[in-house]
């Protein structure tokens, strides 16, 4: 430098050359060292016109042009205390930043002047917090080393020199891959919640104020405090114009002035949006832009970038909800989520299911897994196999205690791991107690796997000890109480659910307006009665009635709060169960209750119309209303219930077309509704139905063959059947479908003795069969039927509620013993007027069939002598005064004496008019007028619905109901209702 | 590197045989038209149809001479048939009108940009493309440079004070790689006035 010559300024075809490197001339290179002249050429130069149209656009948006022509230059700024002023370094909207020299430390500052024109309160206040913005240190925050005036009273900060990008620079030129960026966001997070917790509300999060520091890698926050001390309190046009609307929340853009954490945890997940997207979600005039932070939910970044994974996905939308209520409820539980993805751990932001859940944290934490995490995936495989037969179980269950006592090292977990764990553990108990509970004989295998899962669940959410405030523990107590109900241990059963509700309870009441808190406390004394329900204990009363009244109240604030709703409709199926258990003979209960909440079930449905648990609830309450219909004799009301019913379960198996339980049920409610159909004598078509129904059931039990329940259901289907078949007159086929299902029931009973449901039906169906067997005249083997019903009766103990029916079978049984013996010729030991009466009948009815004359065969007058009987007459009429004199009869003879005589008359005229044709008009006419009035005379004791039912589907009033005098009379009988 | 004699990337997909080239091209534009669209509020669903209808359009208009440079940029042609293609889409899903056929893409003597959007986005998308497609063939210090000086706007003093290089040195690297930017953005997009000798 000693030697410095002065040379002229060389030409600018030599800086030219220069520039190329086609010259080298090292007088040159000293000369322009210190020649601003020869500098400014080769600015001027070096400074492509054609690229730096492309700088205009890509740099930050014109912002570059203040660089040009800054506002305040160094000079205006004279000197600052103890800082030599460099030059300008970047401009933005709160002012101009210099890069500058610490005098005294001899470091280099930046130093943020705020722009002019600020009137003094405001400068005043941007003093203030940049004073507390001051006391922030934080490794992610841009400290402020001090403040101070210059010499006019324009306030600045000095603060360190941040080399580096800023995360828009970035973000524009797409030099880091998303994770990269995620994490700088989470770094932020972490810097927001320090100053959150010091009561700092940023306010102008965005990413030109995220700076990242080249030196130590960190992304910082700057500007803080001073967005809220210079906004003013309430937001302007002008001032919206002027400002970054890109950033702000939904409240921000209402013009609200308390702004909490909320609004910063929204600024940054736009943030995070931009980074995931390269662009923020909202473009356009800022007017457009602010109405869009109130109104329109962004697509997911998923949608615009492939490369987004969803969880990541999630979280982002979760930040920038619009509700504050619906984002994160702090920062910090943000940046969790965001250190959890990074770490592919599952986030809280979304309920994944728990399947995935869990799947994740196996795959994450072997050693853990091991605790929980074994048993459960030994149950998951089971479930996953889902034919799970007795050995099966006993073996695996043997498994699951094995590994267990190896395990109990494992230590730590987490409280989100817990939920993960819990709610796999609960996926997979559920689904295992439905296979298991339709499977009747793995009773003992379905407690052992009960308690190794109350062992896991105990595991589980005794680690971490915070069992008092927390909603996991909540859950998992509520899931142990359920087990605990579930194998029969009703104590423990309470004091789990106790626990469960005294948790659920303290946070509804210290968030008394928080609907999750009330909708959880909801679901745990819903499912809390639901057990006491299943046991019949009536302490679910009080229990369910609050769940439900909390639920109406989150459905009345939030009308489309689908969960709460869903929760409803459960509750109300809970209900229905429950009046149709009280109820026994008035389904009318059930009916008014479920038509009531109807209204419910559509809008459930409408609310998400994916959700396979509405399709499943709604269709089990229309096919209870339906039931309910058939029951008290309305089989119209019935079938459009069950048409319903099928309708949203066809919706339930368009999602799981294989589920077992639900295609039992599809077929279930065919059958119902066939039997809606013959109770309006369409005899034909309900068999069609049962036909179908049949199919379907019998496919279900020879795919698992050892599942007693599926047997049952084909069996009663068969039985069910086979009286429509008998009504039909079909008795080949009657008999044979009885047949089918009391072998079905016999082999279910070598199996397992107990199962006293099927015993009752199987008694059910034997009589059944006795009875066809009896009108078909196969006298012998109604001897031998009846005997098998006393046979399956002896010694065996029936529930009470069994019992009358039990009786029934077993008087009704005796009778039609009897009645084969008398039609037999023979006299039985002892006899009863039932049985008496009901082989008059049956030995008239068979005098009629071929006959053309009203008198009686000599089999009939004897067996009429036999019974020591004193007959007025030999014909008919004689008969039917003689039955009609009968009292006390048994019910099963009782409701055939009148339809019997209708029968007869009917049966009569039918032949008579076969054989004569018209000739014998007279006759038939007289004889159809004695059947009608018959039956108008049964019309009087019944109501019109049962008798309806009663005469429109005996085969035997087939012909009477096609003549001109019955469809008048029965009119009648119809419009007199 | 001699890049300026390399044909174009434009020139070089009316071969169809020139895979490089071809994938090049929709790795480049396709985000351009995606992006584009996703500022006039195409739907998702929508996107990838637009995306594929306009860059298969173009590609057979570049390869059957369509585009013609003497009526101004490919910039603007190709925002004005992407613009359009939009306009047409969104015309047809409002009124549900039947498609008119569209033989030629643009007809007009001078091809205009769309609207500002339309400049950022290409702007940002083909300069940092070519960025990242050059930025390895320079050395920390020289990039340096061009990034303080160019970018920044820092005067070359204080950049070579910094970075402890001579001033002289400052000014080539920057020009280095001003000038190979150039090159290579005209390489990309033909968008730098074909003089290249003198460049103030």
């Amino acid at each position: 430098m000693n030697d410095k010559i002065e040379m002229a300024c060389p030409s600018r075809n030599d800086l030219l050359g220069l520039l190329d490197e086609s010259l080298v001339d090292a007088d040159i290179n000293r000369h322009i060292s210190t020649c601003e002249v020869c500098q400014q050429t080769l600015d001027r130069l070096t400074d492509s016109a054609d690229l730096a149209n492309y700088r205009d656009v890509v740099v930050e948006n014109n912002d570059r042009s203040r660089y040009f022509d800054p506002p305040i230059t160094e000079g205006d700024l004279g000197s600052l205390e103890g800082l030599a002023i460099e030059r300008l370094i970047g401009t933005g909207g709160m002012g101009d930043v210099f890069l500058a020299r610490d005098l005294n430390l001899g470091r280099k500052v930046a130093v943020k002047v705020l722009s002019c024109r600020q009137s003094h309160e405001s400068t005043a206040r941007f003093l203030r917090e940049a004073k507390s913005a001051a006391k922030l240190k934080h490794d992610h925050v841009v400290s402020v080393h001090s403040t101070g005036r210059t010499s006019d009273g324009t306030p600045y900060l000095v603060m360190p020199l941040i080399e580096g990008l800023s995360l828009k620079e970035c973000i524009v030129k797409g030099r880091a891959d998303f994770r990269q960026m995620t994490d700088w966001i989470r770094q932020i997070a972490l810097g927001l919640e320090a100053a959150h917790s010091e009561g700092m509300v940023h306010r102008d999060v965005k990413p030109g104020n995220i700076l990242l520091d080249a030196s130590d890698g960190r992304a910082k926050l700057t500007d803080f405090g001073l967005a809220r001390s210079l906004g003013d309190e309430t937001l302007t046009h002008a001032d919206v114009l002027t400002g970054t609307p890109q950033y702000m929340s939904p409240e921000q853009a209402n013009g609200e002035t308390e702004l909490g954490p909320a609004t910063d945890i929204y600024s940054l997940g736009i943030t995070l949006y931009e980074c995931l997207v390269g662009t923020a979600p909202f473009q356009g005039q800022p007017l457009q832009i602010l109405e869009q932070h109130r109104s329109t939910t962004p697509l997911r970044p998923s949608r615009l970038s492939r490369q987004v994974p969803h969880d990541l996905d999630t979280v982002c939308m979760k930040a920038i909800a619009k509700l504050p209520s619906q984002r994160y409820a702090s920062v910090a539980e943000f940046g969790n989520d965001l250190q959890r993805f990074l770490e592919g751990r599952p986030v809280l932001a979304r309920e994944s299911t728990s399947l995935e859940k869990f799947l994740m944290w196996c795959g994450r934490n072997r050693t853990v897994a091991t605790l929980a995490g074994t048993t459960l995936l030994l149950l998951l495989t089971l479930v996953v196999a889902s034919t799970i037969s007795a050995w099966r179980l006993r073996s695996a269950n043997a498994e699951i205690v094995g590994e267990k006592e190896k395990a109990t090292s494992a230590e730590k977990l987490a409280v989100a791991d817990r939920n993960a764990a819990i709610a796999a553990l609960e996926t997979v108990v559920d689904s295992l107690y439905e296979e298991l509970a339709d499977n009747a004989a793995s009773i003992q295998t379905r407690e052992q796997v009960i308690n190794a899962a109350i062992d896991g669940l105990e595991a589980i959410s005794k680690v971490d000890g915070d069992m008092k405030s927390d909603r996991t523990a909540c859950r998992a107590l509520m899931r142990i109480g359920d087990l605990c109900f579930l194998k029969g241990d009703q104590a423990s059963g309470e004091l789990n659910y106790d626990d469960a509700v005294k948790i659920a309870r303290t946070l509804h009441t210290t968030h008394p307006d928080d609907l999750t808190a009330k909708r959880e406390l909801a679901t745990v004394l819903g499912r809390f009665a639901a057990n006491y329900l299943r046991i019949g204990n009536v302490k679910y009363v009080p229990l369910s009635d609050e769940a439900t009244k909390l639920l109406k109240e989150v459905v009345e604030k939030e009308p489309t709060d689908f969960d709460a709703l869903l929760r409803l409709v459960v509750q109300h199926d809970q209900q229905m169960e429950q009046i149709r258990f009280n109820a026994n003979n008035e389904p009318q209960k059930v009916i008014d209750y479920g038509e009531s909440i109807i209204k419910d079930i559509k809008q459930v449905i409408q609310l998400n119309s994916g959700n396979r648990s509405a399709y499943e609830t709604a269709q089990k309450i229309h096919f209870n209303i339906g039931r309910g219909y058939l029951e008290s004799s309305q089989p119209a009301e019935a079938a459009e219930h069950f048409t319903q019913a099928k309708v949203y379960i066809d919706q339930a198996l368009i999602q799981a077309p294989k589920n077992v339980k639900l295609l039992t049920s599809a077929a279930i409610i065919e059958r119902a509704h066939g039997m809606a159909l013959a109770s309006q004598a369409r005899l034909d078509d309900a068999i069609d139905y049962y036909q179908s129904a049949l199919g379907k059931l019998k496919r279900l039990a020879a795919a698992d063959p050892t599942n007693a329940m599926q047997q049952q259901h084909v069996a009663n289907t068969q039985t069910i059947a086979s009286l429509t078949y008998m009504q039909e007159g079909r008795f080949d086929e009657a008999a044979d479908a009885s047949a089918s299902a009391v072998k079905i029931f016999e082999d279910l009973l070598e199996l397992n003795p107990d199962n006293e449901m099927a015993r009752v039906v199987l008694v059910q169906t034997r009589f059944q069969l006795a009875g066809i067997l009896v009108v078909d005249d196969q006298l012998d083997e109604v001897e031998l039927a009846c005997k098998q019903i006393r046979l399956e009766m002896e010694g065996k103990k029936f529930a009470a509620n069994f019992l009358p029916a039990i009786n029934y079978f077993r008087s009704g049984a005796n009778i039609i013993d009897h009645t084969a013996v008398w039609l037999k010729g023979n006299r039985p030991s002892e006899s009863s007027s039932s049985d008496q009466c009901l082989a008059l009948l049956l030995s008239a009815r068979r005098d009629v069939r071929d006959s053309t004359t009203n008198q009686l065969s000599a089999e009939t007058l004897s067996m009429v002598e036999r019974m020591e009987l004193k007959l007025e007459g030999t014909n008919l009429e004689a008969m039917v005064t003689l039955i009609n004199g009968f009292e006390g009869l048994h019910p099963f003879v009782g409701g055939q004496v009148k339809i019997g005589e209708a029968a007869l008359y009917g049966r009569l005229a039918e032949n008579i008019q076969e054989a004569q044709g018209a000739a014998g008009k007279q006759e038939v006419d007289w004889l159809v007028g004695k059947s009608v009035a018959a039956i108008e005379a049964f019309a009087a004791q019944m109501p019109v619905a049962q008798l309806k039912e009663k005469v429109l589907t005996n085969y035997e009033l087939k012909w009477l109901r096609g003549t001109d005098a019955f469809q008048t009379a029965w009119q009648k009988i119809v419009d007199s209702e | 590197m001699a890049s300026t004699t390399s044909p174009s990337l434009l020139l070089r997909i009316r071969d169809p045989n020139d895979q490089d080239a071809w994938s090049l091209f929709f790795d480049l534009y396709e985000p351009i038209v995606r992006s584009y669209s996703f500022q006039k509020r195409i739907q998702p669903a929508d996107m990838d149809d637009i995306v594929q209808d306009v860059m298969s359009s173009v590609a057979k208009a570049i390869r059957s001479f369509e585009y013609d440079p003497k009526k101004g940029r490919f910039r603007a042609w190709f925002g004005t048939v992407t613009a359009n293609r939009i306009k047409t889409f969104l015309g047809k899903q409002n009124r549900q009108r039947e498609k008119t056929p569209q033989r030629e893409i643009v007809n007009s003597d001078e091809y205009v940009d769309p609207d500002t959007d339309w400049i950022t986005i290409f702007s940002e998308r083909v300069f940092w493309s070519a960025c990242n497609r050059i930025r390895n063939n320079f050395n920390e210090t020289t990039w340096a440079c061009f990034e303080a000086t160019w970018v920044r706007n820092e005067s070359a003093n204080e950049v070579a004070d910094q970075l402890n290089v001579p001033v002289h040195s400052v000014y080539v690297n920057k020009s280095r790689v001003v000038k190979r930017l150039e090159s290579e953005i005209r390489l990309l997009a033909d968008d730098m006035p074909i003089s290249q000798g003198d460049i103030s």
